[in-house]
């Protein structure tokens, strides 16, 4: 029985970190309709610069966590005007773009820092759950990300610039027409989920050994995540999310953390030949 | 010294297997807009048939029990070494072989691979694809008969038994170019083909081309089939090549690298898949030659192969997108006529 207990649990923290990092996946795709495959290297960056703050700058690791987070925002906001805007009206550019980003971030990180994994230091203690001994930070990781997905929530149904950015989502040209300007929304898109990368990077970085190129295996997962959730469905998402999550540790558990990668691609492959539309989707 | 003549060799030798591809994907991308993101699938597969397939008969033919001492077991790595390079007409026979089996097999894959692809947007073909990629890659890791992570080694060279070593190279040269050119010209003749306007026409609006009859999936499906036809026998050269493979030689990034060079050289023009690849591997083969000779070791010229092909990507995207060498309009002997009489005319 301890087996399924540690699953369950293990498996629901680990959706809860998924639901965070492709909701903002999703929010890029639903907005400029094309995957930000430097997405994954944002998370990466985010938990480099809080090493490098607090190891290097000397900063307290309550004030490099946010300064980190918020310098991915910023990146991810160059990266959408540098190399995303420029790009949009050739489609298959963006795909080409992003992913020269990703890759100059991986060696760039790489020349940087080297090939050690970087880990950050844990928020101290454990607590006991269903009998299962959980560090604190988990604890904290679980909460901060619901925090983030009810946030974001409230942020797109009930804010003006969220409404716009359902609506750009929904039509470019139809949200032109009502007096919306895309680009704008497009910025605010790449800031934010900069945001949430870069949130579940450092979060995760103490519980994984952070290595430049770790960003894409959680990419393929948001990925997935999206394909089986459905396109712009939020509760597609969060099922699709927890399902995940609940597979993977599954998996993880029983055959080994290598043949885990395969998960999200069979996911994909299957989802595509059975109901390309994901699970709750309207489809394309 | 630097040795020059070596370093051309193997620029050329290089050059040749990724225009192979750039070429195959030009066709499939550049000419039918299909977002192939896992161009590395077919190579791969191409590329582990030819290993397998060398190894394994190499040995079986010699008369080795190879459920005893199979190839990728040290013992038969050694034997590999010792029978390769004896019978010339054995190392002839598997390369047409290999090449053969790479064909139809990477071909029936990308053929098989494109039925859930078909009916989902670019965005996706994309990303699924690349998914396919990763998800090949895991495969092998674990699949034992190839050698698993090591993969598989000492595979004997079709010109093993030219006992001088810059005859051989200069004779797999020759190889490569003589594929080199009969993709070319396959491609080329494709590409202008009836098929090959139908093709453009399904790329730029796939609506109309349906309603004009084109039968779009089966189209797309026949592209792949040539596309990952013409890269499974560009990953042939490539594991005679380097007489080895292993799966962490075909991560996406090698995908990225044949975008890199159409991008470049330009989507729907089979000359800017040329000048892309010789751009690109350029780059590459005089940051690995250079590499001994700079005696650094704290920042590897490696890791600056990617920083530079994406800045050249980024740069060649923003200035001027459609490439060094945009795409021609179309020529047929019909239009030709046409414009001469009109051009007669007015003249």
């Amino acid at each position: 029985m301890g087996e399924l207990e540690y699953i369950l649990l293990f498996g629901l923290f680990h959706s809860v970190t998924y639901l965070v990092f492709s909701l903002g996946f999703s929010l890029v795709f639903g907005v400029a309709r094309l995957p930000n495959l430097a997405y994954g290297s944002l998370y990466v960056l985010s938990s480099y610069l809080a090493h490098a703050l607090s190891s290097y700058a000397g900063l307290e690791m309550y004030w490099a966590v946010p300064t980190a987070v918020l310098l991915a925002g910023a990146v991810s906001l160059v990266v959408g005007e540098l190399v995303v805007k420029p790009a949009l009206k050739m489609p298959v550019s963006v795909f080409i773009t992003t992913m020269a980003v990703a890759y100059i971030v991986e060696e760039v990180l790489n020349m940087l820092m080297g090939l050690r994994p970087v880990v950050l230091s844990l928020y101290p203690g454990t607590s006991s759950i269903l009998g299962i001994a959980v560090s604190n930070h988990w604890l904290l990781v679980v909460g901060v990300c619901i925090l983030m997905v009810i946030s974001l929530t409230i942020f797109l149904l009930r804010t003006s610039t969220g409404r716009a950015i359902r609506a750009v989502a929904e039509s470019w040209e139809e949200s032109m027409r009502l007096g919306i300007d895309p680009l704008r929304v497009l910025r605010v898109t790449f800031l934010v989920t900069g945001i949430y990368a870069g949130v579940t990077g450092v979060l995760l970085a103490p519980l994984k050994a952070m290595t430049p190129s770790a960003g894409w295996s959680p990419l393929f997962a948001a990925f997935a995540i999206v394909v089986l959730g459905g396109v712009g469905n939020l509760i597609g998402t969060v099922v699709a999310s927890v399902i995940y999550g609940l597979l993977e540790q599954a998996v993880v558990y029983f055959l080994g953390g290598g043949i885990a990668r395969v998960v999200p691609l069979l996911i994909v492959v299957l989802t595509l030949v059975v109901r390309p539309q994901g699970l709750l989707g309207r489809g394309e | 010294m630097i040795d020059v003549v070596g370093f051309v060799i193997s620029w050329l030798t290089i050059f040749g297997i990724y225009s192979i591809l750039s070429l195959s994907l030009n066709l499939e991308s550049g000419t039918a807009g299909v977002t192939n993101f896992g161009k590395v699938v077919f190579y791969g597969a191409g590329a582990y048939i030819a290993a397998t397939l060398t190894t394994y008969l190499t040995l079986i033919l010699n008369g080795v029990d190879v459920t005893e001492t199979p190839p990728y077991d040290v013992r038969g790595i050694v034997l590999l070494g010792e029978l390769g390079s004896r019978n010339p007409l054995m190392s002839l026979g598997l390369l047409v072989l290999s090449l053969v089996v790479a064909f139809v097999i990477a071909g029936a894959l990308g053929y098989l691979l494109s039925y859930p692809i078909i009916r989902v947007g670019p965005a996706f073909v994309g990303f699924t694809l690349l998914s396919f990629g990763e998800l090949m890659r895991v495969f092998l890791q674990h699949y034992e008969p190839v050698g698993g992570n090591k993969g598989l080694m000492a595979i004997p060279t079709p010109f093993g038994w030219v006992a001088e070593s810059r005859v051989r190279e200069v004779a797999y040269l020759g190889l490569v170019m003589g594929v080199l050119a009969t993709t070319y010209v396959v491609i080329h003749r494709l590409v202008n083909s009836p098929l090959g306007r139908t093709l453009r026409a399904v790329r730029d609006d796939e609506v109309a081309a349906l309603c004009l009859g084109k039968h779009v999936p089966k189209i797309k499906a026949k592209v792949l089939f040539v596309g990952s036809g013409f890269a499974g026998v560009a990953g042939v050269l490539l594991a005679y090549y380097l007489t080895s493979v292993n799966p962490n030689m075909f991560v996406p990034a090698v995908t990225f690298n044949v975008w890199a060079m159409i991008i470049l050289g330009g989507c729907g023009n089979l000359k800017g898949s040329l000048v892309g690849a010789a751009v690109v591997t350029f780059v590459d083969r005089v940051l690995t030659f250079v590499t001994p000779y700079l005696g650094v070791t704290v920042i590897s010229p490696d890791y600056l192969r990617w920083v530079i092909v994406g800045l050249l990507i980024v740069v060649v995207l923003i200035v001027n997108p459609r490439g060094l060498l945009p795409e021609e309009p179309i020529k047929t002997p019909a239009l030709e006529v046409v414009s001469e009489e009109l051009g007669g005319g007015s003249g």
